[in-house]
């Protein structure tokens, strides 16, 4: 059962479905066969560093290398490069077992002094690009002998987070680990065969790969599509065999056309970010407007063609802190926001001194900033939309320098203080808020989140408190949760995994 | 004549200079950095402080550019900022499509253009020739974006014949496959620049129509097809070949359009990218490869100017 | 002043005599007016209702509704208002600055001919969509950008006929004798050449006006264009081509009118440079000068 008929597919119930499939996948994967599996990708990856986890590198990362330990899709931890793990009581220390007999694709034998240098260089602020951050909760590590390490934090660490750190941890070989930008160094089921920038990428089993009987396919070919609608169109015309991380709208017009689809369960959750050190923004009751001024339904409508869920927090719904009712609270209403507007005493001038920060390149962020500035246009704020493309946009958003944007947010389904790891939510050093923190009730929601270890009351009560927070600082709200790293496959392909973070898997994938 | 050519391409070198300055000039005026893009949104300010220094972006200006020159002098144009590779390689697998693609709209361009100027001129007062300047008038009036969507939409959606994006497949590996890929585009930018050709070569047939020398073939009974095909023929060519070269010139990076609407990957879209993306070294490299190749085809077409008409000599 | 309001009457009536240029010129003036009273007319371009998106043409939306479920045919009419005041604009800044280069150059003939021409190569070796685009990088996008950019890849057209003029002109009898009684060079080039050399330079401005419209439309169509919810034609290109399964007249409409008012402006330019063409073949050298 590795694919759902079209009636089974509902919309509503993808994360679920995508989490039901993975548990029957090893029976059926021995019927299919290998050969050319042709991928259309739609971006192109920045380089091999399997440490700069942004989305354009999703789909290589698990191909060229391998994670210390996976997750399945339901969120339970398997062994991957690491067979053990074991956590000390007080939760201050983990020491991992090391799978023995695997090699780097350079021949070198996979041992612990990879993963000492792999720890090292992202603990390295220069070279340890998102995993640095990540790093932040270690003290240091040592390796007893070569198929033991021992990681120690700096305090005690809820186990779900250590999990999620070794799961983010993914081994260099030590000798290529400083040209590991432009040379992949992994143990991963393939190995790079060329690759042309911006057109094109081919990969080729790696013969000695350590897990039976994958990867399936021989060879592996990513297309670079620079528009998803030419990516469909290669799929239709059987050009390609599958298209990667393409719209939710083309996914729906496919489906409907007979291709397959298939969701990850790590969505991502489309967040309208505040600058509340800004103009109007510095009103709180101005900010809370904005939780009736979504438009969710017609935004989640347009930009995603229906695919995700509307939410007014920013978590998907597997995660743990997921709490329905907010939606119904928060809900579109544009009365309530006219009220709190009238509340916050700011004058019509001061309401429309500000733009609204829009990713040009993104055509659903230019739809739903159009939608919203359609609501603000209704009860009387007329505002101008600040349109910027590539660089130019992602410096804004990085120095903070805007009033309010659209932006994603990932990590929406894991331990919900890693919402922490997205700019806007972060809880020092943000670039948008800057430091002093100018919400600590929300830092300080953060951090309960973080600490409490006790019992499942104590920590129902710290996920609540986080939510209540949040609405009401109401410098982030969330719209709508949404599909990253959609499979659309053609009829011929079986055997699709499904990574807890949506990335690419193509091992066991093959042709019935 | 080698002294000739010679001269032209050292004359190159200073505006070379001059160009390559300005755009690094103009690259720190836009607003936005290449850093953004490489350390990610949700990058600490440690990673952007390290990612400014291990790309030396931190030295002034002038600094980074004498840097950049005296490597560009010895033929190293460096490494492209966001994938890492270097700048050459990334133009030398961009510049044969970009070829390839204007060498398939100027063959598309002369089987249209030159049949639709002959008719046009030789019967310059009967419905052909309406009909066939209407052509001319068409085909620079329909913008290339919007013919490319509705040969998008005919042959990709409807039809299912071609595919709606194309890539570059060098048509000696495959000549069916890279046909395939080529039509849509080349018809589309072909079709503008038929166009131009036809008007063009329509203008020059009747100018030399005109001329005595064709009054005194004609006197001497040459027969009509002759004097057409060759005598007028030969001398109209000439600005004609101006008007190809100046036309495969700017399609080396101003086919963007075309390139856009097909997803092509010639060199204006890396170009493009580059620039959405601030990576200062491949937007360098970029425009430079453009220029000469600008100025190259031009001396070209000088040269072939002076072997089509012996009379023109270049000292 | 009526001399040479009488001249433009004539000139139009030649105009309307060919059917192409009538035809053209009858389009042109539908879109005008469409542009001009776009506020008076019952159509709002910006009105949201996400219910009905991306509707097929109907009684209601003749051109069906885009992906906010807005009228398609509004946006059209008050993307002409984009189109329009790109075009005006830009030929006015292209003519401002050169028509000047042109003439200086032209008439003093020496270094600094040399000088401003090579500006002048300069401006024409880049592509102009890509000297467009890199200005719109500079100047961040907005309508005064685009017509900025557009307008300034309209220059070297402006200075080259103005160039080519002048240097026609300059020894002309006239010409000499108001130099002869001490005319400054800006009193003859202004007041005694630049009457003389107007007709090129408005069909210049007729080309170039279609030029602009075009690539007002491509830089919008690459996504620099004047950025939404004002209408574009360019832009609506842009959009309509990702919907192209779902809604295919979306992308075709909007083209119809761009083409039609292209082919419009370039037929009216042509049927002025046909007529200009037979006034200087009937005019003999000595009646330039008295066609002032």
């Amino acid at each position: 059962m590795t694919k759902l008929s079209r009636r089974q597919f509902g919309m509503a119930g993808l994360a679920l479905a995508g989490a039901s499939l993975a548990g029957a996948l090893p029976a059926s994967a021995q019927q299919l066969k290998g050969g050319r599996l042709r991928v259309a990708v739609l971006s192109e990856l920045a380089n091999y560093d399997p440490q700069q986890l942004s989305t354009v590198n999703f789909h290589v990362i698990k191909n060229l290398y391998d994670s210390l330990i996976e997750y399945t899709p339901e969120g339970k931890p398997e062994p991957s490069l690491a067979t053990e793990w074991t956590i000390t009581p007080d939760k201050t220390s983990v020491t991992l077992k090391l799978r023995s007999g695997v090699t780097f694709h350079s021949g070198t034998p996979f041992k612990a002094d990879s993963v000492l240098a792999t720890l090292q260089k992202g603990a390295d602020p220069k070279r340890g690009k998102n995993v640095f951050a990540t790093m932040s909760i270690v003290k240091d590590w040592s390796a007893p002998d070569d198929s033991t390490v021992t990681i120690n934090f700096k305090a005690p660490v809820p186990e779900r987070q250590i999990l999620d750190f070794l799961q983010f941890l993914i081994p260099i070989d030590p000798k290529g680990i400083d040209t590991v930008e432009t040379v992949p160094a992994g143990t991963g089921p393939y190995t790079l065969v060329n690759r042309a920038v911006g057109q094109s990428l081919t990969l080729k089993a790696n013969p000695k790969y350590w897990r039976e009987k994958q990867p399936i396919v021989q060879d592996l070919v990513f297309t670079v599509f620079s528009e998803d609608a030419s990516a469909s169109a290669a799929l239709e015309s059987g050009a390609v065999d599958i298209v990667y991380n393409g719209s939710s709208r083309s996914a729906v017009r496919l489906k409907n056309a007979g291709f397959q689809v298939f969701a990850g369960p790590g969505p991502l959750v489309q967040v309208f970010r505040i600058n509340s050190t800004r103009g109007p923004f510095r009103n709180k009751a101005f900010r809370q407007a904005f939780n009736h001024l979504m438009d969710r339904a017609s935004i989640l409508r347009v930009g995603y063609a229906g695919m995700g869920k509307v939410v007014a927090l920013p978590w998907a719904p597997a995660s743990p802190a997921y709490d329905e009712s907010y939606n119904a609270t928060y809900a579109y209403d544009l009365e309530k926001a006219k009220k709190l507007i009238a509340a916050s005493g700011l004058s019509a001038d001061e309401l429309k001194s500000w733009k609204l920060l829009v990713n040009g390149s993104d055509e659903a962020s230019v739809a739903i900033s159009q939608i919203v500035q359609g609501s603000l246009q209704k009860i009387g704020i007329p505002i101008e939309l600040d349109m910027r493309q590539g660089a130019e946009y992602v410096t804004a958003l990085l120095g903070g320098d805007f009033a309010a944007t659209f932006g994603a947010v990932g990590n929406v389904q894991k331990f919900p203080s890693r919402v922490a790891t997205n700019s806007i939510y972060r809880t020092s050093g943000n670039p948008v808020l800057k430091d002093p923190h100018p919400h600590p009730d929300y830092v300080a929601a953060i951090a309960r989140v973080d600490g409490a270890s006790g019992g499942a009351a104590e920590v129902k009560a710290a996920y609540d408190n986080l939510n209540k927070v949040m609405v009401a600082e109401a410098f982030g709200i969330p719209t709508n949760s949404y599909d990253v790293g959609l499979i659309v496959a053609s009829d011929k392909i079986g055997g699709v995994t499904l990574d807890i973070d949506n990335l690419f898997v193509a091992r066991t994938i093959g042709f019935k | 004549m080698t002294g000739y050519v010679l001269r032209r391409l050292f004359q190159m070198l200073p505006v070379l200079l001059i160009a390559s300055f300005a755009i690094f000039a103009m690259i720190y005026a836009v607003p936005g950095g290449p850093v953004a893009v490489i350390v990610g949104e949700n990058a600490g300010p440690e990673e952007i402080a390290a990612a400014i220094q291990r790309y030396g972006l931190d030295r002034p200006m002038v600094v980074q550019y004498a840097d950049w020159l005296g490597r560009a002098a010895l033929g190293d144009f460096g490494l492209s900022l966001h994938s890492r590779q270097p700048v050459l390689q990334l133009i030398g697998e961009r510049l044969p499509a970009t070829l390839q693609l204007a060498l398939a709209a100027i063959f598309v361009a002369l089987v249209i253009g030159i049949p639709v100027a002959i008719a046009s001129a030789v019967k310059p007062n009967s419905w052909l020739n309406r009909l066939l300047s209407g052509w001319s008038a068409l085909a620079l009036g329909v913008p290339t974006f919007w013919l490319g969507i509705l040969l998008i939409l005919l042959f990709a959606v409807e039809l299912r014949w071609l595919p709606s994006a194309s890539r570059h497949v060098p048509f000696w590996e495959s000549p069916l496959d890279a046909l395939r890929s080529l039509a849509l585009p080349a018809i589309t930018l072909g079709t503008y620049v038929s166009g131009i050709l036809a008007r063009f070569l329509r203008a020059s047939l009747i100018g030399e129509a005109r001329a005595d020398y064709v009054r005194t073939a004609r006197a001497k009974g040459v027969p009509e097809n002759r004097i057409v095909g060759f005598h007028i023929m030969r001398n109209a060519l000439l600005p004609f070949v101006t008007i190809v070269g100046l036309m495969m010139a700017n399609f080396i990076g101003g086919a963007v359009v075309t390139e856009a609407v097909f997803t092509y990957p010639g060199l204006g879209r890396l170009l493009i990218q580059a620039i959405s993306t601030r990576d200062y070294p491949l937007i360098q490299g970029c425009i430079l490869v453009i220029l000469v190749a600008y100025m190259l085809i031009n001396l070209t077409v000088d040269m072939l100017y002076a072997w089509i008409d012996p009379r023109i000599e270049y000292r | 002043m009526t001399e040479t309001l009488a001249r433009i009457k004539g000139l139009l009536r030649r105009l309307l005599a060919r059917r192409g240029a009538a035809l053209g010129l009858g389009f042109l003036t539908l879109v005008a007016l469409a542009a001009g009273f776009a506020t008076v007319l019952p159509f709002d371009p910006l009105s949201q209702s996400v219910a009905a998106s991306l509707l097929p043409p109907s009684a209601e939306n003749w051109f069906g509704t885009d992906e906010l479920g807005r009228d398609i045919l509004a946006r059209v009419i008050y993307g002409a208002r984009t189109s329009l005041l790109t075009a005006v604009g830009a030929v006015i800044i292209a003519a401002l600055i050169g028509v000047p280069i042109g003439l200086a150059a032209g008439f003093y003939g020496d270094w600094r001919d040399s000088l401003l021409m090579r500006c002048i190569d300069v401006l024409l070796a880049l592509p102009n969509i890509l000297f467009a685009m890199a200005l719109i990088a500079v100047l961040g996008r907005s309508q005064g950008a685009a017509l900025i950019a557009v307008g300034i890849a309209g220059i070297p057209g402006f200075a080259r006929i103005a160039r080519a003029q002048v240097m026609a002109l300059r020894q002309l009898d006239f010409v000499t004798a108001v130099r002869g009684f001490g005319g400054s060079p800006g009193y003859i080039m202004f007041r005694t050449i630049l009457p003389n050399a107007l007709s090129p330079l408005v069909v210049q401005a007729i080309v170039l006006a279609s030029i602009a419209i075009l690539l007002e439309a491509a830089l919008a169509f690459l996504g620099v264009g004047v950025p939404p919810p004002t209408p574009s034609w360019g832009e609506m290109l842009r959009t309509g081509k990702s919907y192209l399964y779902e809604a295919p007249t979306y992308a075709v409409l909007p083209g119809i009118v761009l083409t039609l008012t292209i082919l419009s402006l370039d037929t009216i330019g042509r049927a002025l440079t046909a007529i200009l063409d037979r006034d200087e073949t009937d005019a003999s050298g000595e009646t330039i000068g008295g066609r002032r």
